[in-house]
This record gives structure tokens, sequence and C-alpha cells, in this order.
């Protein structure tokens, strides 16, 4: 798949808002404008890949410093503006919020990132090598699974490599224990974001709980080694499995006490209910995904829309309320925790026998394969087209953040600023996922 | 606020028993490795050609890895035959200086404690500023989750700060991306003197998976003075745990 668009073409973002930051990437990376893009700005701040293509005119000589850039201002009596990052008070990645403000009312809030910016899909073409799946492990730490999967899955359609029952049911364990580790830790994180502390300090060790049950599977907490071409590196006893479900049982009593004393907080629903509101709408025009996009009524899920692997014969129920807001961002999470326990659970009580990898030979020449899954943030997609020699020309990867972080920005608008940290985390976006 | 303090008794007290009693480490952990180079086979090279990032070398009848590089995948004890290369459940990783950081050398050692002068003043209080510099996330979650009630990093008194003004040290995670050189300088120059840092995992240390990219530093070195290296893809916090302790002299140096 190629075209030729010259030095430019008529952007579509004014007619399909879902493709802004995709336009703005293209003219990065290979300095083609999209002529009457609202607001065309460096997304990662890096050199154009054909060199001497810049869609902004940048010479080779100049620094490319990052949030270098006109930022969308407003203007008039009594607004101020405060920008924030890309060092953070917390231990948290970098990337810069500048805020537009009237008091405290934020009228427009723009994300500028990028500062995660290591180069991996220039580094993946060619490939793969031997480093390829380490890129994918640390695409975004915290969606290990999630996007070795994405690749794994891609790889094994080019190689026509057909991965054993078991390893499919084992792929979606360390799946489902991903998502369970992330919402977890948010609900803690968005519960210490209102000054809630029983939640914060209980979802704090609980997460951490979940992160050792991927651990006891591979060793990682964060499930590094563990997805392969071909199937899991890492087989499981019936010792393994007891343990596992002892501490699934466990954790989840806990989890569930820690959650429901949220919903139960009037202090806490005051802060969560009405705050940071995506509409339905919005939702669609900026193409949001994941838990985010389901928390706006938005039905969606890749485990039941595109289904692979072991989801093609266990569904889990699609998880969405329609409020939109910080509070229906943090309950479908924990809907989404009890989902995807009882998803291990019945797993785990009927593992198929049998091999957990199966050789993954060449991949096939001249093919493109497009592969989705469910991470815990919503919908990751992988493209990867070969050349004559089954190399890849050009490996694609969109992490979930890159639809979300537009909808952070827009959750903000007319918010007061002090609920910035509670709305951020309500989505917990990936930087160096969006970055790459 | 009767269910709050329910749940509170019935989810108990948390905090593990380490440093008193050794740290629960997964089974399935790779620490550090165990290198038995005199059952090499002649002539073969499968682990250095296994190693994604080039962590390893063979010189001498020796094995020499670079732990600082390493990501710990395991992947060249996978493909030596004879089992020359097996990685330990030792967590105990960290080191001072870059060149302790070469398994299977002389010069391989436990991290040791800062001088006398720089031990009186944070021995027994340590602030520290984190910045991410390219990290995937998964350092600073390990980082992070030492300042829950599992690891209660405030008992040994060390605590991370907002401001790089209100701290003694950095803590540094990633590469140090071409896009956070200048952040990461202006934070290290804004920590009032004298100061401290502190590379976690790979990445900070040499580069990780993503060494040699032009779009990296290759670590905080580059950047930066480091004075404590804590291995690992990301490091066990209890690996981070412990470099922390050993470099204020909270361990026995001797275990």
């Amino acid at each position: 798949m190629a075209a030729d668009p010259g030095e430019s073409y008529p952007a579509l973002t004014p007619d399909c808002p879902q493709a802004a930051g995709f336009e703005r990437e293209i003219a990065e990376q290979w300095g083609v404008k999209p002529l009457g893009h609202p607001w065309l700005r460096p997304l990662r701040f890096h050199r154009s890949y054909r060199p001497g293509r810049d869609a902004w005119g940048r010479t080779g000589e100049d620094a490319l410093l990052p949030s270098a850039m006109d930022f969308f201002r407003v203007e008039g009596e009594g607004l101020h503006e405060v920008a924030v990052g890309p060092v953070h008070a917390g231990i948290i990645e970098p990337g810069h919020f500048r805020f537009q403000c009237h008091g405290e009312q934020v009228l427009h809030l723009e994300i500028s990132l990028g500062y995660q910016h290591r180069g991996v899909e220039r580094a993946l073409a060619g490939g793969p090598h031997p480093r390829t799946i380490h890129h994918m492990e640390t695409l975004a730490g915290d969606t290990t699974i999630g996007h070795a999967l994405a690749y794994a899955q891609a790889v094994e359609a080019l190689a026509g490599c057909r991965v054993p029952a078991r390893a499919q049911a084992l792929r979606a364990v360390a799946l489902e224990l991903e998502r369970l580790a992330n919402h977890t830790g948010d609900l803690g994180a968005l519960a210490g974001d209102v000054g809630f502390l029983p939640t914060a300090s209980f979802c704090g060790r609980l997460r951490g709980d979940f992160l050792n049950m991927t651990a006891l599977l591979c060793g990682s907490r964060f499930g590094r080694g563990f997805v392969r071409p071909g199937g899991v590196a890492f087989d499981v006893d019936a010792a393994l499995l007891a343990e596992l479900r002892g501490r699934l049982d466990a954790t989840f009593r806990d989890v569930g006490g820690a959650a429901h004393l949220l919903w139960e907080t009037a202090s806490v629903m005051a802060r969560f209910e009405n705050t940071g509101t995506i509409s339905p709408a919005i939702a669609v025009e900026l193409g949001l995904v994941g838990p985010a996009a389901r928390a706006s009524g938005r039905e969606l899920d890749v485990r039941r829309d595109f289904p692979s692997g072991i989801y093609r014969f266990a569904q889990l129920p699609l998880s969405a309320v329609d409020s939109g807001d910080v509070f229906a961002r943090a309950y479908v999470r924990w809907m989404e925790i009890q989902r995807s326990v009882e998803f291990i659970r019945g797993q785990i009580a009927s593992l198929p026998g049998g091999a957990v990898r199966a050789p993954c030979g060449p991949l096939a020449a001249d093919a493109t394969v497009v592969s989705l899954q469910e991470g815990w943030r919503g919908e990751i997609a992988h493209v990867a087209e070969t050349d004559g020699a089954g190399r890849f020309v050009r490996y694609k990867v969109v992490d979930p953040s890159f639809h979300n972080w537009l909808g952070l920005a827009l959750a903000l608008r007319n918010q007061e600023i002090s609920d910035f940290p509670l709305c951020n985390k309500s989505f917990n976006l990936s930087y160096c996922g969006h970055d790459l | 606020m009767i269910r709050a303090l329910l749940e509170r008794w019935r989810q108990k007290h948390r905090t593990v028993a380490y440093p008193a009693q050794p740290p629960t480490i997964p089974e399935r952990y790779r620490g550090e490795p165990e290198l038995a180079p005199e059952k090499c086979v002649a002539g073969c090279n499968a682990c250095v050609a296994a190693c994604p990032v080039g962590a390893l070398a063979l010189e001498d009848g020796a094995i020499r890895i670079d732990l600082g590089r390493c990501l710990f995948c395991g992947d060249c004890a996978a493909a030596c035959p004879p089992g020359a290369i097996r990685f330990t459940r030792d967590h105990r990783v960290a080191a001072r200086h870059r060149n302790e950081l070469i398994a299977g050398t002389a010069e391989r050692r436990l991290a040791k404690t800062l001088d006398e002068k720089m031990k009186s003043l944070f021995g027994r209080s340590l602030k520290l500023r984190q910045v991410c510099a390219g990290g995937c996330g998964a350092c600073e979650a390990d980082t992070n989750v030492l300042s829950t009630i599992v690891f209660d990093l405030g008992r040994f008194g060390i605590q991370f700060v907002a401001s790089p003004r209100h701290a003694d040290g950095l803590l540094v995670t990633g590469p140090v991306t071409e896009n956070m050189a200048l952040a990461l300088k202006k934070t290290y120059d804004a920590l009032p003197e004298p100061r401290i840092v502190i590379a976690v995992g790979a990445c900070a240390i040499s580069g990780g998976p993503y060494v040699g990219h032009a779009e990296v530093r290759n670590g905080a070195d580059a950047v930066v003075p480091v004075d404590l290296y804590i291995p690992g893809c990301p490091p066990h916090p209890v690996a981070i745990l412990d470099g922390l302790l050993r470099l204020l002299g909270r361990l026995d140096e001797s275990r």
C-alpha cells in the first residue's frame, strides 16, 4: 500500500476530527502537509523521516526543542496561562500541559508531548530484529503484555503460525492480569487525588499483588519475557494454577472492599460525579477507545468486536456506562475488574492441554497485516508491512493513548484547574505509548 | 466511616518484614547471573548472538555480562546448551561504579556505602526527586511502589519530593531522550549541593533496549554524574530498595 500525495493534500480533520493526530503524525514523519488542518503542530518533535522535507520548514541545523511552538491562546481581561511540565511533581512520565484560565476555570488545555520519543518505529523497520520484542515490551511499560501480544499476533499471521490453545489461554490470563493491576492502581490513584486515603492505600498494595501474579507466571511483574511469537515462553503446572487461583480470590475480595468504599463515600462521589464530562457525541468525534470511550456510552471492545486467540471462544460482557464523567471512568474500571477476575477463573479451571509454543518461521513477503488487541487502556493497533524478503518495510504502532489524549484536553474545558489531576488520572494515558 | 474502619481492620497490616527478614522474590525471577565458563563449548558464540542489546562478551575463556545493559530476559541462558549461564533469584544487583556492573569480572561487587560525610548528611534522611527521561513506565511504577504501604519507604527516612529544591538527589529512569536531556540537566542544576544521582534500570544506565538510537543519549551519565546504578528491566522493587539502603549504609555490607 503506497500513495504519493506530493507535498500536500486537503486535510481530512475538518470533516473527521478523529484524524487530527494522525494527520499531524504524517506531517511530522514525512513532511506532507494536510492543507486546512485546524491545528497543525508537531506531535513528537523529531526530524522528518525524509531529510529536507519538513512540514514546518525547519532547517537541519536548528535544534528541535520539544514544545517549541505556538500554543493556542485565549486573550482578554483576567485571563492567564498556566504551564506545567515536562517534569511533574510525582513519579510519572514527562509531558507539557498549557492551560488557558479565567480565575480557577480552565477555558482550554493544550497538551504538548514528544519528550519520551525514543525512535521506536524507525528502529522497527528492517526487522524483526532480536531487539524487536523488547521494543514491543517497552512501548508502554504498563502494557507489556498488550503490545507484545499485538506484535506476536502480527508476526504469527505473517508466518502462518498456529498458536497452541494452551498458549492462547495463558496469554489471555496475562492480558487480564495486566488489566486488573492497572485498573486497581487507577482506582487507588483516583482515591488519592480526592484525598481519600483508605482506598488509595489498599489499592497501592493490591495493584502490586496482581503484578506479583504476573511474576508468578514469568518472573517479571510486568510480564517481560512471557509472550513470544508462537506462544508463551513459560508453562504452568497444577500447583502454580492453584496458587494463582488462591491469590486471585484473596486479592479480588480486598479490591471489592476498597472499591465499595469509594461508591459509599459521599465526599468521594461529590468529586467524581459531573467532573470532566465527555459526552457520547464528543467521544465519537474524537474516536476515543477503551474504558474512556465505554464510560461515555460507546460500546467498543476489541475482545468482543474483533476477537482473536481464546477470546473467540470465551467472551467477556462489555462494560459501559454513559455519564462520561470521572465517576463513569472509575466505575467502568470496577466493572471490568469483576469481569476479568471471572474470566481468569474460567480459563484456569479449564486450561487446554498441550504445548505452549509452536515454531514461528519466516514472514510472508510483500504482505500487510493489521493486529488488534484490547489492552487495559483500549484498542492497541499494530500494522506491519513486509518487503520481498519478508522484513518489515514499515511497522506502525497505535497505542490507545494516541486517540485519548485529546479526550483529556476536552474533559478539562470549563473545569476547575484543581480538578486536573483527578481528570488526568481518570484517563491515565501513556506518554511513551504516544511518543514511541 | 465505620465501613472504612472495618475494611481497614479486615485488610490488616501489610508492610513487608524486609530488611529484617529476607524478601519474597518470585520463583521465576531473573536476578544476578551465575556464570560457569568452564562449561563453555570451544568456538560457541550462541549467548553473544542471542543477546538483544550486546551485553555479553566472551573474552579469554570468561563470560562477561554487562548488567548495566542486560535486560535480564534470559535469552542467553536459553541459548546456551551446556548451561554456562544461569540467572539466580539474587536481587542484590546495584553497584556504585559502572565497571562494578560487569558480571564475570573481579570488579563485580555489591554497592558500597556513601563516604562518611555524605552518609552523615543523608544516611537517616534522603529526599529524592524523580525524573523520567524516556522511561517506559515500568521502572517508574516499581519505584513508585516503594512509597506504598507494602514497602513503606518513609520508615527508612527516604522520601520522594515534588521539587528539586527540596531534594538531596535525583533518581533517573529512561535512556535520556534528546527531548528530555535539557529538562534533566535543569532539574539536576536546581538541586542544592551536595547532591547524588541514582540511575534505575537498563535504560538509565546504558540506554537499555534503545541503546544506539539517535533519539537517546544512552543513559543518565551522559548528562549528569551517577552515584548509584540499579540494573534491571525493570529492577524488582526490592532490588531498588536494596540499592538505596546499601548506599545509605543501612544494610550489613557482608550480606
